[in-house]
């Protein structure tokens, strides 16, 4: 029970971490005040509560459908604010004024990815409550979870922080391209749950070389969306997901770029 | 993280958390395979004891040998957790009270897992050499949760002293940080003029080439404020020779020439405002808190501000203008007297040479608890607003017109007042003018 309570939280846990950290790490990249940190976090934990409150009623909603797609709304929402991010970033590393939306970017980011991830958790915890056989290894494996993935986020961005400002840059467009990438492959995998999305074959299988059911598959299914047997759709959009950052990244440099040219 | 004490903590705590937990995980693992196999053997010596039981030849459910071998297995348990069955030529002998009629997995040698009963099972099957199947079983669900239940007992402390390490660890990086803390210590400590090298008591090493590389650039610093000043200095004493002696000589060609000679008297005028503005250089130089080692002792202000308006009242009588002291006598608070005088002196000086002839000047001096205020107003032009911060640089005058002016006034006041720890501000006198306040601390 331990061990997978551990996996389970480690899981979410690791994905949100991961993703604060590189946003923090961009935000102070891009010389941008933390203070969008210090608003965002009461508001996750806020999220997370009318989650926990409204989660029968959340469940109902839309013919049984809400909660899968306030999740996927949320994942794609994250996404969405990191591609901003990255668009109003290059521009103020450009030379643009700092823009109120970057922080705004920050923050989205970092809220849907957290009352997301925390959901998932909270739904998980409760659920074992009333079995007084399992509750403590549950809740001990989930405080050890929560441990490593924040102590793993935490530690990356002590690595961002130390690496040169260029190289930062770089590794964390990367970071958010593969998490990015994964948190749309595994919303698309919550429409299909709910029959949005029509499954498709898969285009290969790679379940002998790394199962989607053992801890590092499951791991890395929550950082970059790894699925053994891929349908075309999800591996297009994964694809289409990690490249739509540096899309964002060119938007954002480009009119810069030409505005300057003639000087 | 701005603090090098939060950041190291925290990366710390995330390092120490992450192997700690990892070990841990490690340690159960480890742990429940340990307890695995330990209750494997436990069940293959029940199995043993089953046997030794049903040597007797019992053909009916024996509850004492059925107790023997769940005692075995369970201690002190309700035989919910523990099932067990004699099997021979596919016919069912012996079992438990609450065990399946139909065999618990294959009737095969070995461990294995099986469903039975609505339940997931783990086995051990013996076969004896007569043929006699032998099966023990156990719940694997609640085996699990008591090997678990132990194994947790060894995890959870590590879990919960958390907070004790990061409290340890806050305190030792404290520690760590410790000679930093005493390096920024003394040097904000520090007097503004004193240069003289920063001694760390067994500097880590970490910190040995920083104190070296500040203690080099004080080094550099006090030399280059000590020719400055000698400079200044060598300057101002060596400009007074020859201005004394060119004095001397108009003074001679004065009697040579007719009285009233323009030429001369502009010649005259000349070398005094040279004479004035050589005063000035050395009393800036003199003044510069960062070249002067202050020599601060009680004084009444109100009594040197008597003596500096008697002094200069012959000039100010000159242009008909009336000069006034009043205030709180005595107001005493520990100054240098010299650096005062000529703060005062300034301060007189261009008040009269600002305001017009007929004008009036007045010196006011109130002491508090906390401060003697000096106030010196005029009834002159005053100076703008836009320009009250700029009258304090070296050689900026406020008015160009303003021939009589060195430039310099001010900023020797500026100087003396910093070296106070003073303040001053420029407003608009009630006189219509300038008021020039400065406020001394006690």
């Amino acid at each position: 029970m331990l061990i997978n309570s551990v996996v389970l939280v480690l899981r979410e846990v690791l994905e949100a971490a991961l993703l604060l950290s590189v946003m923090l790490a961009l935000s102070l990249n891009l010389r941008c005040s933390m203070r969008w940190l210090a608003l965002c976090l009461p508001l996750a934990v806020l999220g997370i509560g009318l989650f926990a409150v409204f989660l029968d009623s959340i469940t109902d909603a839309l013919e049984g459908t809400g909660q899968e797609l306030l999740t996927a709304g949320l994942q794609l929402a994250a996404f969405a604010a990191c591609l901003l991010v990255i668009c109003l970033g290059e521009r103020v590393r450009a030379g643009a004024r700092q823009s109120p939306l970057l922080a705004l970017g920050f923050s989205i980011a970092v809220i849907c990815a957290m009352v997301r991830e925390g959901a998932e958790i909270y739904l998980y915890v409760t659920a074992f409550a009333a079995s007084p056989d399992q509750r403590t290894a549950v809740y001990v494996g989930a405080v050890i979870g929560a441990g490593i993935g924040v102590s793993l986020g935490v530690l990356a961005y002590g690595g961002l922080r130390a690496m040169s400002a260029r190289a930062a840059y770089v590794l964390c467009l990367c970071l958010v391209a593969v998490i990015g990438a994964g948190l749309v492959v595994q919303s698309s995998q919550l429409l299909e749950q709910i029959d949005w999305i029509a499954p498709g074959e898969p285009l290969w299988n790679t379940s002998a070389w790394l199962s989607e059911e053992s801890v590092p598959g499951q791991l890395l299914y929550a950082v970059v969306g790894y699925e053994a047997s891929p349908a075309p759709l999800q591996a297009w959009l994964w694809l289409g997901s990690a490249l739509a950052v540096p899309a964002a990244w060119w938007l954002g440099r480009a009119p810069w770029r030409q505005r300057r040219a003639p000087a | 993280m701005r603090s090098i004490r939060t950041y190291l903590v925290a990366m710390l705590m995330a390092a120490f958390t992450l192997v700690t937990f990892l070990a841990a995980l490690n340690g159960y693992l480890i742990s429940m395979r340990e307890a695995e196999q330990l209750l494997d053997r436990q069940l293959r010596h029940a199995s043993s004891v089953l046997q030794q039981a049903y040597s007797g030849g019992a053909q009916q459910r024996d509850p004492a040998a059925i107790g023997a071998a769940s005692a075995v297995v369970n201690g002190a348990g309700n035989g919910e957790e523990f099932a067990f069955q004699v099997w021979r030529a596919g016919q069912l002998l012996f079992a438990s009270p609450r065990a399946s009629v139909e065999p618990i997995g294959e009737l095969e040698a070995g461990y294995r897992f099986a469903n039975s009963g609505g339940y997931r099972w783990r086995v051990f099957t013996r076969v004896a050499a007569d043929g006699d199947v032998f099966v023990v079983a156990e719940r694997a669900d609640l085996r699990y949760l008591i090997a678990e239940k132990v194994v947790l007992k060894s995890v959870l402390p590590l879990v919960l002293w958390l907070p004790v390490a990061a409290l340890l660890v806050w305190v030792v990086v404290g520690w760590g940080l410790k000679p930093l803390r005493d390096l920024g210590q003394q040097i904000n400590a520090r007097r503004s003029d004193d240069l003289s090298p920063v001694a760390l008591e067994r500097p880590p090493l970490e910190l040995v080439r920083l104190v070296e590389s500040a203690n080099s650039l004080l080094a550099r610093l006090a030399a280059a404020f000590q020719r400055e000043k000698e400079f200044a200095t060598h300057a101002a004493h060596e400009l007074r020779t020859p201005l004394s002696i060119l004095k001397v000589h108009l003074h001679n060609l004065g009697a040579e020439l007719p009285p009233g000679e323009p030429s001369l008297a502009h010649a005259n005028a000349g070398v005094e405002r040279m004479c004035h503005l050589v005063e000035q250089v050395l009393d800036l130089s003199r003044s510069n808190p960062e070249l002067r080692q202050g020599k601060f002792a009680p004084l009444d202000l109100h009594a040197l501000a008597r003596r500096v308006t008697a002094q200069l009242w012959p000039a100010f009588e000159e242009k008909g203008l009336s000069l006034e002291l009043e205030g709180d006598e005595p107001a005493r608070f520990s100054g240098d007297e010299a650096m005062l005088e000529i703060l005062l002196e300034n301060l007189l000086d261009n008040a009269r040479k600002y305001t017009p002839d007929h004008g009036a000047v007045r010196v006011r001096i109130t002491a508090t608890d906390s401060a003697v205020a000096l106030a010196v107003e005029d009834s002159g032009p005053g100076i703008d607003e836009d320009q009250r911060e700029r009258v304090f640089q070296r050689f900026y005058r406020a008015s160009p017109d303003a021939a009589c002016g060195t430039g310099l006034g001010l900023a020797i006041v500026e100087h003396i007042v910093r070296a106070h720890g003073a303040r001053i501000t420029l407003q608009r006198s009630e006189l219509g003018g300038l008021a020039v306040r400065v406020s001394f601390p006690r």
